[in-house]
């Protein structure tokens, strides 16, 4: 054993009981060397978890035994030993775990008459804000690559879609319009041939034609029915700020008369302006007051139109006192051509279709609360909107 | 031109592909006791040979009326009207579109070219022959303007 051992280890002992615990337990990787050797006498666990080593395996070896020593650390070692200076040395990026970067700060023990007994050692994490930024960014870098990747898959999905769904609107519109043409002929040559010819045809030959108009006007229907459906969300379409009071007014104005045949009352609160489409809104209202009044029960329509502001969007309730729908057909009757009557109470099918269409392009939701005979509401929710000036128009209290 | 005792008839250019509609068409205008005669085009190159006064239809007389058909295949109604409106002799004819559809613009484009109405073609007979006694009042409009 060497004097500068025996000097080192001296000195350590008088230190040992006040630094060893404090050591121990920092959160820096600390390490103490003895000797021109640098045999290591002392590792905190830092270290031994920086290290990737058990204690057992670093005491008593040289320095450059460990795993992570690097040329450059065992030449600034040297250096101190030789020059009784401390150092520092940063270390390069990867040389340690975790891909950080360490400086190694060297502080020499020094024995009487100024001898290097030893070092301690201190390993810091130096790993800068830049560093730290660049690997952030980096991994921000991959993650947006991906969700780039994630996004321009699914704008094919989309782009696919749209193609699908335009296809379709297309063909429905070709086949609702383009069949209109040889439907008016049917129309129109049997009421010529009844009209001219009435007269002299058999009463069977008149049953027949008979029959003949009644399908044909029938399809005609149909086929109007399924091109205003079509319609709706076929282009895109300006939207604005709808007064909702003035569309109901429109919609009893060109409900008068059967308003005033069946004696149909309508009562509306003060309802919201939403943004829309006017013509969509007024099909929407008219199909729900028209069911109302035609699917009456014996007393005259009574028909109530609600607004409720509830968690950020209005839903809108039309009531009516008529025959009511068996909870087992709510679901169905918002289907195209979806009817629970038969030619009794004539109709397309198409109304509700169009009104779930119509409240789903803006984004809200339509059922029906209802039982046989005790009235029918049809609920639908539309999005509050926000005025380009920030505020949100609220019911205007009468 | 006026009406001279009972072998007068309206002359009237139609340019119409659908036959159906021309009997339908000849049918209103008798309910509506318009004395016609009608030079039937089905197609759109015929349709330019008579405005631009070829072929067969080189020593035509100017008619009363043209009734044009919007969707026709090879050039419809619209394209006749507007070589109708460059220059020659049918510049200022009266016409009237006739359509089972008609869109905003071909509608703005008939107007900014120049015709007295657009029908679109009603599916009840009883409205088609409301067209003919339309056209008859169209035609006895022209009658009184002398054009």
């Amino acid at each position: 054993m060497n004097p500068a051992m025996r000097m080192a280890e001296t000195y350590e002992e008088k230190l040992a009981g006040l630094c060893r615990p404090v050591a121990e337990m920092s959160p820096m990787p600390m390490l103490a060397v003895q000797g021109a050797g640098h045999t290591i006498s002392f590792a905190n666990r830092a270290f031994c978890l920086l290290a990737g080593q058990a204690r057992e395996e670093l005491i008593g070896r040289p320095y450059c035994s460990i795993s992570q020593c690097e040329p450059e650390a065992l030449a600034l070692l040297d250096l101190a030993y030789n020059t009784g200076q401390s150092q520092e040395h940063t270390g390069r990026e990867g040389s340690v775990p975790h891909g950080f970067s360490w400086s190694y700060s060297v502080w020499p023990v020094l024995a009487v008459g100024s001898t290097v007994a030893g070092f301690l050692i201190q390993v810091t994490e130096v790993t800068s804000v830049h560093e730290r930024m660049t690997a952030m960014n980096q991994a921000l870098l991959i993650g947006s690559v991906r969700q780039h990747e994630l996004a321009a898959e699914s704008e094919k999905l989309n782009e696919a879609l749209r193609w699908a769904n335009d296809d379709l609107r297309q063909f429905a519109f070709a086949v609702s319009h383009d069949l209109q043409e040889p439907l008016r002929m049917i129309t129109s040559y049997s009421q010529l041939l009844s009209k001219d010819y009435g007269g002299q045809l058999e009463e069977e030959a008149e049953v027949c034609l008979d029959f003949v108009t009644k399908g044909a006007k029938q399809m005609r229907e149909l086929l109007a029915g399924l091109l205003s459906y079509t319609e709706v969300g076929a282009q895109r379409e300006a939207e604005d700020f709808v007064d909702l009071n003035a569309i109901v007014a429109k919609v009893e104005g060109n409900l008068g008369s059967r308003i005033a045949e069946t004696g149909a009352v309508i009562y509306s609160d003060k309802l919201p302006s939403v943004r829309g489409h006017d013509t969509r809104f007024i099909q929407l209202f008219q199909n729900l007051i028209g069911n109302a009044i035609k699917y009456g029960s014996e007393s005259a329509p009574r028909i109530h139109i609600t607004a409720e502001e509830l968690r950020g969007e209005w839903r809108f309730g039309v009531a009516d006192n008529g025959i009511g729908i068996e909870p087992e057909y709510h679901a169905g009757i918002f289907g195209v051509f979806k009817r629970l009557h038969g030619q009794s109470i004539p109709g397309t099918g198409i109304g509700l279709a169009i009104c779930q269409r119509v409240v789903e392009r803006y984004g809200g939701r339509i059922w029906v609360e209802s039982r046989a005979g005790q009235g029918a509401t049809f609920y639908f929710t539309l999005p509050t909107w926000e005025e380009p000036d920030g505020h949100r128009r609220k019911l205007i209290s009468v | 031109m006026g009406i001279e005792g009972n072998s007068f008839q309206f002359d009237i250019m139609l340019l119409e592909d659908n036959h159906a509609d021309v009997y339908l068409l000849r049918h209103a205008l008798r309910s509506a006791q318009v004395p016609a005669g009608l030079t039937v085009i089905d197609n759109g190159a015929d349709g330019l040979a008579y405005v631009r006064r070829q072929g067969q239809y080189a020593t035509r007389a100017v008619p009363d009326l043209a009734i044009l058909d919007v969707n026709l295949p090879k050039g419809g109604g619209l394209m006749i009207l507007e070589e109708m409106r460059q220059s020659g002799d049918l510049k200022q004819l009266r016409v009237v579109v006739m359509t089972s559809s008609c869109s905003a613009e071909d509608r703005e484009r008939a107007n900014v070219l120049g015709v007295e109405r657009i029908f679109t073609k009603p599916p009840e007979l009883e409205e088609f022959l409301q067209l003919g006694r339309e056209l008859r009042s169209v035609l006895l409009a022209g009658v009184a303007t002398g054009t």
